[in-house]
């Protein structure tokens, strides 16, 4: 008996050694590996989201601002499974079950908080809350969200905010940017995301085993991004939109002597409110399937062929290399034949036209006969001087080089030599030549800004950065900018709708073919419409701004794009105040006339001034509109 | 009645050790359930210590009388055990998906904690008059099994429990080991269950409950899903593990309070204690525990006759099992079981059943000369 005795009590003082082993192994040799385990069990870190920056324009105006916003969420295991419970949550939410139940299942572990609704109203969180104790685990968060203040307009400006993707959480620019942040994803947003987007901050926090905060260890603070200043207008901006409506296309405008970006519309567009709360898919899929492309900034990626407006390249281009002078003068009968026959836009011909009225008129005989003699890479050369053919390099993503044809990229791309033929569709802005709207108001401001290219910016409080001064003669381009505003001002000028009543404006119109060799008389169907341009400049005498407008299938230059020109143009001066307008008409009316009259000197002939389309201001020897004075105030800064 | 000379012989010592250990206990119980966002302690350890000041009072009665006279009344008793197992299958207290409890208004309990002793005693006073001496046969063997063991195991198995069946089933076998069983028929039962297990455990896996399979599965492989059915082995081992070497010192653990560790009062309360004291508090504790078990296998040596020895040896094979099983899961070394920690856990019935079972070792030990006053 006392042998058996001894056996057990020798039995469990083996077990009693083992079960020491084994502490020590949890505990000694083990032992910091479960403090860790033990720490990550208690310790959450939670995200605090650092508010946005705020855009403002070129005059202060907040364009976006940050509000608060219940978000609605449930642990992944709470979500209620069985019917019932789950169609009671459905109608509390207003969520479909369907929508949960997906939402449910993307979400990988079930400690994982689901998002179910972003930005509910305050009335649905009131009701919400008074029954949360039906269903454990739903939370009401409040974070920030973005506020678009004008909507629709300036979409594809100022851009869009989104979760980060997986991979950009995995690039170093956005290290420590929680899952749940928002980022800018497009536009402004995304190009200055950095500045904008701020140090998000930590919360951390001791939880028990159910989330339940027992105490807080340490509050790190957010961050709240800097506020940025775009050169953006937003009167500007609205005309320009307003002038788009129903259409498709694009209107940029450009301060001409820095580049800044006082307006870039493109329609049809979206608003980017839409994604404030995390677009949903039906919407999504609307608009990235739209024909009408919603999503695309034709301001910077539409590539078209320039059409007429090119002419002033070409005609700067043959100036410059002595193939043409001011007073060469050409018939046109309405065609011309090299190799082929080539129409003037105008049947019946302009009869004679000298350099001035073949820009004035748009005559595209005169240009073909330029494009028989002049070799292409001449116009290559100008027209990349003055930057086609490369992204201008804006502060923006996604942008479009458009093509810039010459014998070496016909040689590479086509693998055939250059035909002069050719030349004479690029000589009127045709061919293989396509061009951005951005690219075409860069282009006018170096027009009349003596020739200086900036790079297009839209922050505001940067140097402007000219990326070069062109080297053409400043008498050429005199020439060229008094052409321009006689395709306004002068009878028979192409561009006489942009004409405005508080300043002079300049520019010169275009209309790309969309198929070669219409059949004139026969309607043309809206996919087959010409394509609308107008790239212009105001005033007269240190031009200020430079605008290009495109309008697709939109028609005729002249009577689709230069109105949208001129209301943008006017919308950036402002109406003048009611007093002194009168002053302000006369003055103007005198400057035009001025400029006008040493051309009328050369060409009595052609007179047909029109006191009553009046213009312009000059700087500095008139009074001026108030609302420009302050524009002038402010660039300094 | 005690005279004198009986409670001269009465050990201190080993009443001091279960004290201590039921007061670690209440300690462990006030630690474990600490408020962390409610103001009100839950009343757990208050309950503990009532019971303790309840099962201390049983303890001296149950000393007071001679253990001859429950030897004596050990097939009433087993009878009377085996009415109340039958009694809580029949209108039993459901809790926790098992029907263990009879409730009779005022408090309810666990008449399968009170049965184990009366199964002790049962065995004790059978094998102690066992006229042959020799070691048992399979006629013998069948007879017992018969006689004592199937009807309890049935009943306590319809509840379910498992963790009581098996120590209802270890105490008799071990109990059998101790008087004696041929060697040869041991044998034949190791090898016959060798060669039946894989096919019989085809058959008791799948009379096993679904959260019983769990346990098992989480035993085996804690990681197969730390979240749900081996969440109990792993927060456990978590909490023992995070305690080191010294312990992070009482009531500074988090892994009760902060509702991690779940039954961190009762059947986890070593976990919490050991997460609080470290090893260093650990050693302290199981030595506590050696010193009980040792004092019962020394009482069941110089019991003044073989009725003490096999009472002192049963209680202590229970105990010391209770012990292992507990310790073994809070380890992560056996399956979850729902066996409590013996003194430490919080639960009246156990608590008292504990203290009844170990004053009969105080009793046989307190006379173990009383013999020579016969």
């Amino acid at each position: 008996m006392d042998r058996k005795i001894n056996i057990a009590f020798t039995i469990v003082i083996t077990v009693f050694s083992l079960f020491l082993l084994r502490l020590w192994y949890l505990q000694v040799i083990k032992g910091d590996e479960y403090k860790k385990i033990d720490e990550k069990n208690r310790i959450r870190v939670i995200d605090i989201p650092a508010p946005r920056g705020i855009i403002y324009d070129r005059n202060n105006n907040p364009l976006v601002k940050n509000v608060l916003s219940y978000d609605i969420s449930m642990l992944k295991e709470d979500i209620p499974e069985a019917l019932a419970p789950l169609a009671d949550l459905a109608r509390l939410i207003g969520l479909p079950e369907e929508n949960i139940l997906r939402m449910a299942k993307a979400s990988a572990s079930p400690y994982e908080s689901v998002k179910l609704r972003r930005n509910v109203s305050f009335d649905e969180v009131a009701r919400i809350e008074a029954r949360k104790t039906d269903f454990p685990g739903l939370l009401v968060e409040v974070t920030n969200v973005r506020e678009y203040l004008y909507g629709q307009t300036a979409g594809h400006l100022l851009g869009y905010l989104s979760n980060p993707t997986p991979k950009q959480l995995s690039m170093p620019e956005f290290s420590g940017v929680p899952r749940e942040a928002f980022i800018g994803q497009y536009g402004i947003e995304k190009s200055y995301d950095g500045i904008l987007r701020g140090v998000a901050g930590k919360k951390i926090v001791e939880v028990d085993a159910l989330g339940n905060i027992i105490k807080f260890v340490r509050i790190q603070k957010p961050l709240k991004g800097r506020d940025i200043r775009i050169s953006m207008d937003i009167n500007a901006q609205i005309e320009a939109e307003k002038s788009l409506e129903g259409k498709a296309g694009a209107v940029v405008a450009l301060k001409a002597d820095t580049g800044e970006v006082l307006a870039m519309a493109s329609s049809p567009s979206f608003d980017p409110n839409l994604f404030v709360a995390g677009i949903d898919q039906d919407k999504w899929k609307a608009l990235i399937s739209d024909p009408r492309k919603p999503l695309m900034n034709r301001a910077i990626q539409n590539q078209y062929p320039p059409g007429s407006t090119f002419k002033t390249i070409t005609a700067l281009s043959a100036l410059e290399t002595g193939q043409i002078s001011e007073r060469t003068s050409e018939y046109c009968g309405g065609s011309t034949y090299f190799g082929r026959t080539f129409r003037c836009w105008k049947s019946g011909g302009h009869g004679n036209v000298d350099t001035h009225r073949a820009i004035v008129e748009s005559c595209d005989v005169f240009f073909y006969d330029i494009g028989k003699k002049i070799n292409i890479d001449t116009i290559a050369k100008y027209a990349s001087a003055f930057g086609l053919g490369r992204p201008t390099g804006i502060d923006l993503e996604a942008e479009a080089s458009g093509n810039l044809p010459s014998s070496q990229w016909k040689l590479k791309v086509k693998k055939e030599k250059w035909y002069q033929g050719e030349t004479l569709s690029v000589a009127i802005g045709q061919g293989y030549l396509t061009v951005t709207p951005i690219q075409m108001a860069r282009l006018a401001a170096g027009l009349v800004n003596g020739g200086k290219l900036y790079r297009p910016h839209l922050l505001l409080g940067e140097r402007p950065e000219l990326e070069k001064t062109v080297d053409v003669e400043s008498r050429n381009l005199d020439f060229i900018k008094r052409a321009m505003l006689g395709v306004v001002y002068e009878k028979g000028g192409t561009g006489g709708m942009a004409r405005s009543n508080i300043v002079s404006i300049g520019g010169k119109t275009g209309t790309a073919q969309v198929i070669g060799g219409a059949v004139s008389g026969k309607k043309l169907s809206a996919a087959q419409q010409d394509h609308a341009w107008f790239i212009s400049y105001a005033p007269q005498l240190n031009s200020q701004i430079a605008a290009a407008v495109f309008v697709e299938h939109g028609g005729h230059g002249g009577s689709a794009a230069a109105p949208i020109a001129k209301r943008v143009i006017e919308a950036y001066f402002n109406p003048p105040k009611p007093e002194g307008v009168e002053e302000q008409k006369e003055a103007a009316r005198s400057e035009v006339q001025e400029v006008l009259q040493q051309q009328d000197e050369q060409k009595p002939d052609e007179q047909d001034l029109t006191g009553q389309y009046l213009p312009a201001l000059e700087q500095g020897e008139q009074p001026q509109d108030t609302a420009v004075q302050e524009k002038q105030e402010e660039e300094g800064d | 009645m005690i005279d004198r000379r009986i409670l001269k012989g009465f050990d201190w010592s080993f009443l001091g050790a279960v004290l201590l250990l039921s007061m670690i206990g209440v300690l462990t119980i006030y630690s474990a359930t600490r408020p962390i966002l409610e103001t009100q302690h839950p009343s757990f350890y208050v309950k503990q210590l009532n019971w303790t000041v309840l099962s201390l009072a049983v303890f001296f009665v149950v000393v007071s009388i001679d253990y001859r006279w429950f030897i004596r009344s050990a097939y009433v008793l087993y009878i009377i055990g085996v009415f109340l197992l039958i009694i809580v299958v029949i209108a039993g207290r459901k809790g926790m998906g098992a029907q263990r409890w009879i409730d009779l208004g005022f408090l309810s309990f666990q008449p399968s904690e009170l049965f184990k002793i009366a199964f002790v005693l049962t065995l004790s006073r059978y094998l102690s008059r066992l006229e042959s001496g020799a070691r048992l046969g399979i006629k013998e063997l069948s007879k017992i099994c018969a006689g004592f063991f199937i009807l309890p195991a049935v009943l306590i198995l319809k509840q379910p429990d498992l963790g009581t069946m098996l120590m209802v089933m270890f105490i008799f076998v071990s109990m059998l080991l101790t008087y004696g069983i041929r060697k040869k028929l041991i044998m034949t039962v190791l090898i016959i269950g060798l060669v039946a297990l894989p096919f019989a455990g085809k058959y008791l896996w799948g009379g096993l409950k679904d959260y019983q399979k769990n346990r098992i599965i989480a035993f085996i492989d804690p990681q197969a899903d730390p979240q749900g059915i081996g969440y109990h082995i792993t927060q456990s081992k978590v909490s023992i593990g995070s305690g080191g070497f010294l312990g992070k010192g009482y009531t500074k653990g988090t892994q009760g309070p902060y509702r991690f560790l779940p039954e961190h009062h009762t059947d986890f309360i070593f976990s919490i204690f050991s997460e609080e004291w470290g090893f260093i508090g650990s050693v302290v504790l199981f030595l506590l525990y050696l010193f009980i078990i040792w004092k019962g296998f020394d009482t069941a040596r110089n019991a003044r006759d073989i009725e003490g020895t096999y009472l002192a040896t049963g209680i202590t094979y229970m105990f010391t099992f209770y012990f292992v099983v507990n310790i073994g899961m809070t380890l992560g070394l056996m399956p979850v079981v729902g066996i409590p920690l013996p003194l430490m856990s919080y639960g009246g019935t156990a608590l008292l059943s504990n203290f009844l079972a170990l004053s009969i070792i105080a009793n046989v030990r307190v006379r173990r000369f009383a013999s020579y006053y016969k």
